[in-house]
C-alpha cells in the first residue's frame, strides 16, 4: 500500500467539481480506458513505425512521469518520506504508485544502482491490447506493446538514483501482448 | 423522473477507482481504466502532430478518430454494465436522460467539464459545451494561442456520444469543434451532425 510510504494523504486522489478536473501530488489526472490507450498505440505503431511510434510514446512517458515523480517525491510534501528510503524502498514506492494509477502490479527481481529488472503479470497496455485484439481484429504485433510502461519505468529509476532524465534506457524483454508471452518484462539500464 | 447527475457522480467518484491492490488493475463499467497524467495525454497527441507538418489534418482526423472508437466501444460498454444498470437505469427513460446520464459519467473522468448542451433528437443535432478541456492549459503552457482548436479528444467524444444514442456504427457522426479555449475562445464548443451517406443523396 502506498500508504506505508507515505501516509494517507500522499495517495489521495482530489477532484475540483467546478472544472471536472482531477489531481494526485498536484499534478493534474485523467482516467482513460482500455479502448482508447489501444488505439493510440495501433494508431501511432501504424502511421510512424513500430519503433518509432514506440520511441514517442515511451519518450513523452518517461519525460511526464519524470516531472510528475520530481514534484511529488523529490521537491514536495512526501521528500523527506521518500529520501530515507533505500533504493529498493523507493523503487518499491513508485511501483505501488503506479500501482495505485492501475498501471498494473509490478514485481521486482533485480536491482542495482544501475540497473533493474522487474516483471509484470497484468501491464495495463498489454491486457488492453489483448482484450481489443479479437473485438477489432488487429493484427499480430511487430513487438512487445508496452511502451509507455517502458518511460515510467526510465523515469521511476532516474528517480530512484537522484540521476537526471534520460539516464536510463528501458528494454521490454517479454510481453503478454507479443508472442504469447507469459508476463511482461523489462530490463531498465543506464544509457551509455 | 430526470437524472441526478450529483448521484452519479458522486457514485463514480465514490467507488474507489484505483489500481486492485493483487493485480494493480483497475476494472470497472466493463472497461479497463488507467489513470494518466494529463501532462502525458496531451503531449504525446502534440508531439505525435508536430512530427507531420504537412499531414496535419490527416493525423488530427486519426486522433479523433481514436477518441470515437474509444467513446462507443467504452461507454457503449459501460451502459451495459452492472454499475449502469444499478446507478444510472432507474433514472433513465428517454435518450435525453441517456445522454446526460453519459454526461455525468464524462464529467468524472478528469477530461474538463461539460456545462452546457443542445441535443435536439427529431433533427439528429447536438452541441455541446466544454469547460477546462485538459488540452486548453497545455497547450497554451507550451505553445501559446494556438491557430486551430485542439481539443481532439472531445471531438472523438461527442461524435460518438450520438453513435452510440442515435447511430447504428462508429462514424454514424462527425463533430467539429467550432471554438476552443487554446484558440483564445471563452470555452470549447462541438458541433455533431450525422454523417451523410452517398445513398441519402439518391
Amino acid at each position: 500500500m502506498l500508504e506505508r510510504y507515505f501516509g494517507a494523504s500522499g495517495a489521495a486522489l482530489s477532484f475540483d467539481a467546478a472544472r471536472s478536473a482531477l489531481s494526485l501530488s498536484g499534478d493534474r489526472v485523467a482516467f482513460h480506458c482500455d479502448k482508447f490507450n489501444t488505439r493510440i498505440l495501433k494508431n501511432f505503431e501504424d502511421v510512424m513505425g513500430y519503433e518509432d511510434g514506440g520511441k514517442l510514446l515511451c519518450d513523452m512517458a518517461a519525460s511526464t512521469t519524470y516531472a510528475a515523480l520530481n514534484r511529488a517525491l523529490v521537491e514536495g510534501e512526501n521528500a523527506a518520506a521518500f529520501a530515507a528510503l533505500d533504493l529498493r524502498g523507493k523503487l518499491e514506492a513508485i511501483t505501488e504508485y503506479f500501482k495505485l494509477l492501475a498501471y498494473g502490479a509490478i514485481e521486482i527481481v533485480e536491482l542495482s544502482p544501475t540497473q533493474a529488472k522487474v516483471v509484470s503479470s497484468h501491464s495495463y497496455l498489454a491486457e488492453g491490447w489483448l482484450e481489443n485484439k479479437k473485438r477489432w481484429n488487429l493484427d499480430e504485433r511487430m513487438g512487445p506493446a508496452c511502451h509507455d510502461l517502458r518511460g515510467h519505468l526510465a523515469a521511476a529509476m532516474c528517480i530512484c538514483t537522484g540521476r537526471p532524465l534520460g539516464s536510463f534506457h528501458c528494454t521490454e524483454t517479454l510481453c503478454r501482448a507479443y508472442k504469447n508471452g507469459e508476463r511482461c518484462e523489462f530490463t531498465v539500464e543506464v544509457q551509455a | 423522473m430526470t437524472v441526478d447527475a450529483n448521484h452519479i457522480m458522486n457514485a463514480v467518484l465514490g467507488m474507489g477507482l484505483r489500481g486492485d491492490e493483487t493485480t494493480g488493475l483497475l476494472r470497472k463499467f466493463g472497461v479497463i481504466l488507467a489513470i494518466n497524467s494529463v501532462d502525458y495525454l496531451v503531449d504525446r497527441e502534440l508531439e505525435f502532430l508536430r512530427k507531420y507538418p504537412n499531414a496535419l489534418e490527416m493525423v488530427e482526423t486519426s486522433l479523433i478518430d481514436a477518441a470515437q472508437w474509444c467513446d462507443v466501444a467504452t461507454f457503449g460498454g459501460m451502459m451495459k454494465s452492472p454499475e449502469w444498470e444499478a446507478v444510472c437505469s432507474p433514472m433513465i427513460n428517454s435518450k435525453r436522460d441517456q445522454l446526460e446520464a453519459l454526461h455525468a459519467i464524462q464529467n468524472c473522468m478528469g477530461w474538463g467539464k461539460i456545462s452546457s448542451y443542445h441535443f435536439d433528437e427529431a433533427n439528429k443535432s447536438y452541441e455541446v459545451i466544454v469547460e477546462h478541456s485538459y488540452y486548453v492549459d497545455n497547450y497554451l503552457r507550451h505553445y501559446g494561442v494556438s491557430d486551430r482548436p485542439r481539443c481532439y479528444m472531445w471531438t472523438g467524444v461527442a461524435a460518438g456520444n450520438m453513435d452510440l444514442l442515435l447511430g447504428e456504427h462508429v462514424h454514424d457522426y462527425e463533430a467539429t469543434e467550432v471554438m476552443c479555449a487554446a484558440k483564445g475562445d471563452p470555452y470549447c464548443k462541438f458541433v455533431v451532425k450525422k454523417v451523410e451517406q452517398l445513398f441519402d443523396l439518391l
